[in-house]
């Protein structure tokens, strides 16, 4: 088991790198440099500007530093902003994000989990077509469409929820619900999937033989099986969610990481687009990680590897 | 000799897209108290279906259409499913055969035997540690206490088919019902596992009903046989009257595809050719006579009766009647006498 | 046992069924004549046998959503083709005087004449038939009582925008006689700059569906390639082969379609979201195949090949690809809505192709500012967009189904 942590504490690392090295030399491969798209600087103030972000150093050097800057969990100033740190954006935005992310996250998996076995267990009634339409809309619909008819419906036709922002608890329902949607459905079509799977085994057969009952036979013995294959997805999914949506943040204005993103984007601040990069992937790695040791923690199989 | 088990005209399908597959057509038999019953025949010939549908465990679009099984007072096919669960594995218990996907594998061993007592005895939890590490060592488990934290995966097939027997037996059950225990074993796992059974049924006075497609193994473990095909019962007797005093041409065909170390070497193995009938329109004649050597016009016409050769010996063969004629005859000493 | 100890024959069904009972039933034949072989041919495995890719599609074709999917797909496909085409206007043709015309509008008639008041008080003529006739100009406005007068020959034509929905005035009279038209010269109404929305729509539509198309192409090869070589192989090739598939795996695939187009900004949009979604998305499919390779490489059809000295890429190519060809093209059929999801999603967040080219998410986003006026443009192409993605997951679906033999029974 220690040895099984170690081996993906080092993977982490490993992977952490690889992405930073890429995100790098992928934002140093832009033609042109930062300050020459959209603002016309004078040349010596051009100069100093290089001079201050060190842009004329041999690009291995910058490299070497912004690595050392990562080890010291350090993202480099924003080119964008004057003064601004990249932390001090992620700062700002992560907390907005991860907390609209968690609802979403719980509002999903309050829906999808029950849904997901009331139709496997109704398999072929009207519960399991019903819920099989809704999960296929679901998984079809982009989310920007989910959240364009929300606020088409609820904000501008009939006003009784707030159009932008996140100041009211009304508020967390129309992004919640978008940003949810997705999610949802494809949990909701996997733990179907997973438990009529499940259900269909012969160690069912045998707890059935046993004379158990039906609630613990779908509770003690599939369900536990049937929910592996569902915490899989639930790490890049949390991760996903708590780091922000771009488009349910652009839609509804809330000032979350992924609206920074955009921003940075489209204001070229390539050290910020580079730090919530490498960001975004620490924290989708990290909740693989968890999600890979919990695993290990239900499923005796995968212990001994 | 008092029966546990009557099992009467039981008719069991499967209703699948292309249709209704007739996969148990009126078979009827019953069990004696502290019998081992062995049911044989090829895959699809409805053996295993038929223990299912004792315990009702049949699976997505599985019905029994018909029949009865009387099990004690009552019968089982129309008893309502709670009390039916008091039945299961209490009274009557099954070992299936792929011992490798018959335990779950997310729960240690000894929980999985011991779910059996929680359910139907009042034990105590630590009673029932006690009961279940007195089981594994009755199956011969090696180090019980070790082992009862184990997970499946940890065990090889043959020790994971002991847990199911111990399993099985947890509760003292009246039946055990053996679907092919040891089919997916090696040769010699399949022989101590035989042995265990054989030996716990003489401790502990079962009834057991064996099925296997392995004449070797019913002759080893077996009082009483049924040969079965196509859903239907072909011949029903006791070991010596099934392999000496066969009455049927799939019987014979079963054993001449038996290898044997006794017997002369000249022995050629032979195979049935062919393949069994398809249930979804059964044949309306004999179920074997598309197989059959010896089939006459009236076997594909007409469903042949049971023929009683003795008081334990039956078989359903056009050939057994007085009508039928000698010659390409292979039953035509044993017919038995008009009444 | 209640039956005496001779043997005997006991009938079930006496009479009926036993032979020797009812002895000498006339019939045409002998009934202890040997039966003829063949005469029963019913048995388990004598239906016939249907190919694999035969089965495969007349299970696929049994399944009603898969096959409307197929048929919704090779309609949009022939819009997006030839559409643009046919249409009288092109994609990006700007017509100030019609700007944000919805699909159908509700016209006051006046003195035979019908009118039709835009969201920006703007008034344009159309004909009987829904025809556009023209834009009225020359309105002067009176910002005190809220009305833009227009001369009409002698006559007044008065826009009243006091209260919503502005009204009409007609020689200083309230036009009444109002009816809903539908806009017979742009059927899906004309966009913020004037443009016909059906024509950039089904312009939008293909390019929608050629990034997503090709996007599939790309990562079919790169993923079939990489999965088969690295199953193939097997032993360190593979170990290595799928560590890196690893680390892809965890890099969060869609900021790095961000960063490429980032990269290949200048390029113009469509190339870049081409290479981008091109090159990332081949994962799912390298691991989808490896696996396949992996248990097919086993079989004796391939130990055969290799003992008759076949090369390796002869093996791969003729030998195990085509044994998982099911599982590929399942994968790359569900890669199809997930390229036009990401498509429209980029463009969406303003990453997207170049105006004034248009795809369905680039419409989307155009439409988003305009939402309360002008929804209509917004659900057009977002409606296009759910379409497309029932049609594909509804044919992904049933492929899998149909390739899964559990599953065909």
């Amino acid at each position: 088991m220690a040895r099984y942590v170690v081996k993906r504490v080092l993977f982490m690392f490993a992977a952490l790198l690889v992405i930073a090295t890429i995100t790098f030399f992928m934002m140093h491969a832009i033609p042109g440099g930062p300050f020459t798209s959209d603002r016309n600087l004078p040349p010596d103030v051009e100069a100093a500007l290089r001079d201050k972000y060190r842009l004329d150093d041999p690009i291995l050097v910058q490299y070497g530093n912004y690595m050392l800057g990562l080890f010291r969990l350090d993202f480099g100033p924003s080119f964008k902003y004057e003064g601004m740190q990249v932390n001090d954006l992620i700062a700002a935005g992560f907390p907005v994000s991860a907390q609209l992310g968690l609802v979403t996250m719980a509002f999903a998996l309050a829906i999808a989990l029950p849904m997901g076995i009331m139709a496997a267990l109704k398999n072929g009634k009207w519960q399991d077509v019903v819920t099989m339409v809704l999960a296929t809309i679901g998984v079809a619909l982009p989310s920007f469409v989910i959240a364009t008819l929300l606020m088409y419906v609820f904000s501008l036709k009939l006003g009784v929820l707030p159009a932008f922002g996140l100041d009211s608890p009304q508020a967390f329902i129309m992004p919640v619900i978008a940003g949810a949607g997705f999610a949802l459905a494809f949990i909701a079509r996997l733990v179907r999937a997973s438990l009529l799977e499940e259900l269909g085994r012969d160690y069912i057969r045998t707890a059935k033989a046993k004379g158990l009952k039906p609630s613990v036979i779908v509770v003690k013995h599939a369900l536990r099986n049937a929910l592996i294959p569902v915490l899989a997805i639930l790490g890049p999914t949390l991760a996903g969610l708590i780091t922000g949506s771009f488009v349910i943040e652009k839609i509804f204005a809330i000032p979350g990481l992924g609206q920074q993103f955009v921003n940075s984007i489209s204001n070229r601040d390539y050290t910020a687009i580079m730090g919530v990069t490498v960001f975004y992937a620490a924290i989708l790695i990290t909740m693989m990680f968890l999600i890979d040791i919990l695993y290990s923690l239900i499923d005796p199989r995968i212990r001994l590897k | 000799m008092e029966n546990v088990l009557e099992i009467d005209d039981l008719h069991t399908s499967f209703f699948t897209r292309h249709g209704e597959v007739q996969a148990v057509r009126g078979v009827s038999f019953s069990l004696a108290k502290g019998e081992i019953l062995g049911v044989v025949g090829e895959s699809g010939s409805g053996k295993s279906v038929t223990a299912m549908s004792v315990m009702q465990l049949l699976g997505r679009g599985g019905k029994i259409t018909g029949g009865s099984v009387r099990f004690g007072d009552t019968d089982l096919v129309t008893l309502p499913e709670e009390q039916l669960r008091d039945v299961r594995g209490a009274r009557i218990s099954m070992v299936f055969q792929d011992p490798m996907s018959s335990l779950n594998p997310l729960i240690t061993v000894g929980k999985q035997v011991q779910e059996m007592l929680d359910t139907h005895t009042q034990l105590s939890k630590a009673e029932a540690k006690a009961r279940v590490l007195e089981l594994f060592a009755l199956v011969r488990i090696p180090e019980p206490e070790r082992r009862y934290d184990s997970y499946p995966h940890e065990f090889s097939g043959g020790m994971r088919q002991r847990v199911m027997i111990a399993m099985a037996l947890a509760c003292d059950p009246e039946v055990l019902i053996a679907d092919e225990p040891t089919t997916a074993l090696d040769v010699t796992i399949q022989d101590q596992i035989l042995r265990i059974l054989r030996r716990l049924q003489a401790e502990l006075g079962m009834s057991v009903v064996f099925i296997t497609h392995d004449l070797g193994v019913v002759a080893e473990l077996c009082s009483r046989v049924i040969v079965m095909y196509g859903g239907t019962i072909v011949e029903e007797g006791t070991l010596d009257e099934i392999f000496t005093h066969t009455a049927h041409p799939y019987t014979l065909g079963l054993l001449k595809s038996v290898p044997r170390i006794d017997g002369d070497r000249g022995h050629r193995l032979e195979s049935i050719p062919g393949s069994p009938p398809d249930l979804l329109d059964p044949p309306k004649g004999c179920p074997f006579a598309a197989r059959c050597e010896f089939a006459r016009n009236i076997c594909s016409e007409t469903p042949p009766p049971e023929v009683r050769l003795s008081e334990t010996h039956t078989s359903r063969c056009h050939l057994l009647a007085q009508a039928a004629p000698s010659e390409n005859n292979p039953f035509a000493e044993m017919r038995p006498a008009h009444a | 046992m209640t039956e005496n100890q001779h043997p005997m024959t006991r009938s079930t069904d006496p009479a009926a069924t036993d032979p020797a009972a009812t002895a000498p039933v006339v019939t045409a034949t002998d009934p202890w004549a040997p039966l003829p072989k063949g005469t029963i041919s019913k048995e388990a495995l004598s239906r016939p046998s249907q190919s694999f890719a035969r089965a495969t599609i007349s299970s696929f074709l049994r399944t009603p959503l898969a096959v409307f999917g197929v048929i919704v797909v090779l309609l949009m496909t022939l819009l997006a083709v030839f559409g643009p085409m046919l249409s009288p206007h092109t994609y990006d043709r700007q017509n100030l005087a019609y700007v944000n015309l919805p699909p159908t509008m509700k016209v006051s008639e006046a003195d035979g004449r019908f009118f039709y008041a835009t969201q920006n008080l703007k008034v344009v003529e159309l004909s009987a038939d829904g025809r556009l006739v023209g834009a009225i100009d020359g309105g002067v406005e009176d910002p005190v009582k809220k009305r833009v007068n227009f001369e009409l020959g002698s006559n007044t034509l008065t826009l009243d925008y006091k209260a919503k929905p502005a009204r009409f005035l007609y020689d200083g009279q309230p036009v009444t006689n109002t009816q809903q038209m539908w806009n017979s010269e742009h059927v899906l109404g004309t966009d913020g700059l004037g443009r016909d929305i059906l024509t950039r729509l089904m312009f939008g539509m293909r390019i929608s569906l050629t990034i997503a198309v090709i996007a599939m192409a790309v990562n079919l090869l790169i993923g079939v390639a990489y999965g088969g070589i690295s199953g193939y192989f097997s032993g360190n090739v593979d170990a290595v082969m799928m560590r890196i598939v690893d680390i892809v795996s965890t890099i969060p695939l869609i900021l790095y379609v961000v960063l490429i187009q980032v990269l290949l900004a200048n390029s113009g949009g469509f190339l870049s979201i081409v290479i981008a979604l091109s090159t990332v998305y081949w994962v799912d499919m390298a691991r989808v195949v490896r696996g396949q390779v992996l248990t097919v490489r086993e079989q004796e059809f391939v130990h055969a090949a290799r003992t008759l000295g076949t090369g390796n890429a002869k093996i791969l190519g003729k030998h195990i690809i085509p044994h998982v060809t099911g599982s590929i093209v399942v994968t790359a059929t569900m890669l199809i809505p997930s390229a036009i999801f990401i498509e429209a999603f980029m463009s969406f967040i303003g990453l997207g192709v170049a105006p004034p080219m248009a795809s369905l998410g680039t419409m989307a986003n155009d439409a988003l500012a305009t939402l309360r006026s002008s929804p209509y443009q917004l659900f057009i192409p977002a409606a296009a967009i759910c379409v497309l993605m029932f049609a594909f997951n509804f044919i992904g679906d049933g492929l899998r189904d149909a390739l899964d033999p559990k599953q065909r029974r």
